[in-house]
């Protein structure tokens, strides 16, 4: 009778463990099978030297693989089983899973006839991104490349001209480096972003532009997928995305969730609410190299005219944060006090600066002229939401110490090209975060480059904080670096934003997105549980 | 026989009541005989003088933001809350009133004198005028409306100017065939071919005789058009096509409130009521019109 209680106890533990045990890494799957419905605001073609697009990189990552993913801010192996570094940080040596197949049954590989990914693979999808100076390789890997080779077919070495402290930047390191083939690059030419092909956990099956994307499990992959499909839904209507995603029509909501509903959604028990952890910021940039903005004193006004903080918290809600700079609190290179120092809320002062410059109302109507015209400053904008509040904002804030602002608001491909061509005006900015989005946004040849934003001192501190592996000096490089950036600029700043994700709880052993979306890891694979949906 | 005969004093009320009265007098007292044509007068003229007297009636400023007063509730300050950015949502309303208005009656008289020219044109005098208007009228209807405007503003980039360009360029069409087949049928009655055989010029012909016969109608469309060219503005603002931010328009104000749907929904409530009144405050009067002045409807 003892016998038997305890064989039945120990019957009972092991259910429980059994049950309780999140998905492992041999592929069990607590429940197999079901579709992931994943909402997302935009969606771009799938080519990783062109979408610089955080929710595309969503698919990219999961069609392709990577050489490594990003987990709870560690680098872990992905395509490359473990890698080697030098002593001196310049030479990374990565070795190859084996067995690692690209995608069969489509147009490049048919069913049955695909091939092993090799490290030539690896040199291959490297060059094709340094090559193409367009591409979204981070500035920093950009400017350290020395070269890419194939030791042999599961070796790659990438030798750099320095240590590259960033490497592992989950927004912009080499974790946006996919591996393609050349083969499929080849046969699609520039339709490859429409036909995507990897050696992911998923592979591609369709692509409806603006609607949907649909990924299938790729059996083939070193560990087997719980889920069997993955569903990308575009949907640019945010309020009635917030809806499906209560409905359950969407299982994860993976752009930005507006302000008011992270509040509701974190008193819904039904729901989990994933911090990106790393705040990202609203800000404005101009035409620094054109009159009358090359005027560091008109900047200066221009950041003082507005309220930023009180736009920023009124526009986002509870993800508000307040601060300047492209790092926000507990990210590398974040300097405390930084708004109240440059940013904050001034009106008398802005105008007295103005005046200062001969920006002045001389005819009386009201508005500002400035060298015997009505000065009328064009505000680009792109025009989704909140975007066009923010314009409408500032539009205010102008009329209040008589600077007309015209507001030109348009399409997101349309406000990009402007800023491309330098036009003369102040652009709306938001995103970028952590050291990797410092040195892309403000570093040589950085995003904004093209709007006259040239500093050597800036470049050099960004330059030496990116090959520097001692933290404390990085990060007295990096302060060093931002508060130069708002001393010189006055890149007039709203505040920063915490971006929050939105999932069902039915969706298990999910860790969040973190710019790159990692569904089947060693650590991780993520399944429905249909009984709770 | 000369016993019966009763001779009628001028202006007597016999006399008032058997002297034949004129096309304008019989339309106006069927119109006015309407209710829901009165009702649509009063409400399109209250909304004239909302519109006139905006900077008088609107409380505040709809462009001032205040930030402390952000996403309030209707109350006494504030009739129908305030929005994101903290404006007063009813004086944005009262001035959006100028805006559909002004879009309104300037796309409608534009297309409207636009399709006319060309529809007498076309009617008028046929052959390849004839075809070359009409199968450009063809193809325009081939799509839906909207989707042409859409494409047009596409095209012009995102602006209220634009957008009334990009109506007008869309609208004119419908006036033209309506004008085109009229002047057809009258072209060949008795009193046009009367006119020629006296000689009168083509310009007279068609000012004088043909455009007059062919007013009525035209007026009864453009009225319809008002309505349908403020509901395609609206549509358009909201999917930020047309007026831009911060300008208070309705189609932009529903836009703006979609976010805000589950805590204030009268911000999306209250222009989406105005576009409706607006527009059937419109079609009444256009009904009401077409009743009047067509005889074949006349009760």
């Amino acid at each position: 009778m003892r016998l038997k209680g305890i064989l039945i106890s120990v019957f009972v533990v092991l259910v429980l463990a059994l049950s309780l045990a999140p998905a492992a890494a041999d592929g069990h799957c607590p429940q197999e099978g079901g579709t992931f419905t994943i909402g997302v605001d935009t969606f771009l073609p799938m080519d990783p030297n062109t979408a610089a697009h955080d929710w595309t990189f969503y698919a990219i990552t999961n069609i392709n693989s990577m050489l490594f993913r990003i987990e709870s801010g560690q680098p872990v192996g992905d395509l490359a089983e473990s890698w080697d570094i030098s002593e001196d940080g310049t030479v990374y040596t990565w070795h190859i899973r084996r067995g690692m197949m690209w995608h069969d049954g489509n147009e490049v590989f048919p069913e049955g006839e695909s091939r092993e990914v090799t490290a030539h693979d690896v040199v291959y999808s490297i060059y094709r991104q340094y090559d193409d100076e367009s591409s979204i390789m981070a500035a920093d890997l950009r400017n350290l490349f020395v070269s890419a080779e194939a030791t042999d077919d599961y070796t790659a070495v990438l030798t750099l001209s320095g240590p590259d402290a960033i490497i592992y930047d989950k927004a912009r390191g080499l974790t946006f480096t996919a591996i393609v083939a050349q083969e499929a690059i080849e046969h699609y030419g520039d339709d490859y972003g429409l036909n995507p092909l990897g050696s992911g956990p998923f592979e591609f099956v369709s692509y409806s532009p603006d609607e949907e994307v649909v990924l299938r499990a790729n059996e083939d992959y070193y560990i087997d997928p719980c889920l069997d499909e993955v569903i990308f839904r575009v949907m640019p209507d945010v309020p009635a995305a917030m809806i499906a995603l209560e409905a359950g029509d969407i299982d994860w909501w993976g752009a930005v969730t507006p302000g008011d509903d992270v509040g509701r959604f974190l008193d819904n028990e039904d729901m989990t609410v994933i911090n990106f952890g790393c705040p990202v910021a609203t800000r404005l940039y101009m035409s620094v190299d054109k009159a009358p903005f090359d005027d560091v004193r008109f900047r200066k006004a221009l950041s003082h005219m507005k309220d930023g903080e009180a736009i920023n918290a009124a526009l986002r809600g509870p993800t508000h944060v307040k601060g300047a700079g492209t790092a926000g609190p507990g990210v590398a290179g974040y300097v405390e006090g930084l708004y109240d120092e440059y940013h904050s809320y001034d009106p008398e002062l802005a105008m007295s600066l103005m005046d200062e410059i001969g920006i002045v109302d001389s005819d009386g109507d009201g508005w500002r002229e400035f060298e015997g015209e009505l000065l009328e400053i064009p505000m680009f904008s792109w025009n989704s939401d909140p975007a066009p509040d923010y314009v409408a904002a500032m539009v205010d804030a102008g009329a209040q110490v008589g600077l007309k602002i015209r507001p030109e608001i348009a399409d997101p491909g349309t406000n990009n090209a402007r800023r491309i061509d330098g036009e003369w005006g102040i652009y709306l900015g938001q995103g970028w975060c952590g050291e990797g989005g410092t040195n892309a946004l403000w570093g040589r040849n950085g995003w904004i480059s093209t709007l006259g934003y040239v500093d050597e001192e800036i470049f050099s501190l960004l330059d030496q904080s990116a090959q520097n592996l001692n933290e404390e000096e990085r990060e007295a490089q990096l302060q060093a670096a931002t508060t130069r950036i708002a001393a010189i600029y006055f890149e007039p700043a709203f505040g920063f934003f915490n971006i929050f994700t939105v999932k069902n709880n039915y969706v298990k052993d999910f860790f969040g997105g973190e710019w790159t979306l990692n569904l089947v890891t060693d650590d991780h694979n993520v399944w429905i549980n249909e009984d709770e949906r | 026989m000369a016993d019966s005969i009763v001779e009628l004093a001028a202006g007597s009320e016999i006399a008032e009541q058997i002297r034949p009265k004129s096309f304008s007098y019989i339309a106006f007292q069927q119109f006015i005989r309407n209710e829901r044509a009165i009702l649509g007068v009063i409400v399109l003229l209250l909304l004239v003088l909302a519109a006139i007297f905006a900077e008088q009636i609107a409380p505040y400023d709809p462009y001032k933001t205040n930030y402390a007063n952000v996403k309030q509730p209707p109350s006494a300050a504030h009739f129908i809350g305030t929005d994101e950015l903290g404006r007063d949502s009813f004086s944005r309303l009262i001035y959006g009133a100028r805006i559909s208005l002004v879009i309104g009656f300037l796309v409608s008289a534009v297309s409207t004198t636009i399709g006319v020219v060309l529809g007498a044109a076309s009617g008028y005098f046929g052959g390849a005028i004839d075809m070359i208007i009409m199968r450009v009228v063809d193809v325009m209807m081939a799509f839906p409306l909207l989707v042409l405007a859409i494409a047009l503003v596409a095209v012009f980039g995102p602006s209220q100017d634009n957008m009334m360009l990009a109506l007008i360029c869309v609208i004119w069409i419908w006036p033209a065939r309506l004008v085109r087949g009229m002047v057809l049928s009258l072209r060949e009655t008795e009193f046009i071919v009367g006119a020629k055989a006296l000689g009168a010029t083509e310009t007279t012909i068609i000012f004088r005789h043909i455009l007059p016969n062919v007013f009525p109608i035209v007026v009864v469309q453009a009225s319809f058009l008002v309505a349908e060219a403020i509901l395609a503005a609206a549509a358009l603002s909201y999917l930020g096509l047309g007026a831009q931010p911060p300008t208070a328009e309705w189609g932009s104000m529903l836009s703006n409130a979609k976010e805000l749907m589950r805590i204030l929904p009268v911000m999306s409530i209250a222009p989406g009521l105005a576009i409706m009144v607006t527009v059937l405050a419109n079609n009444f009067i256009g009904d009401a019109l077409r009743d009047a002045l067509d005889p074949t409807l006349r009760r």
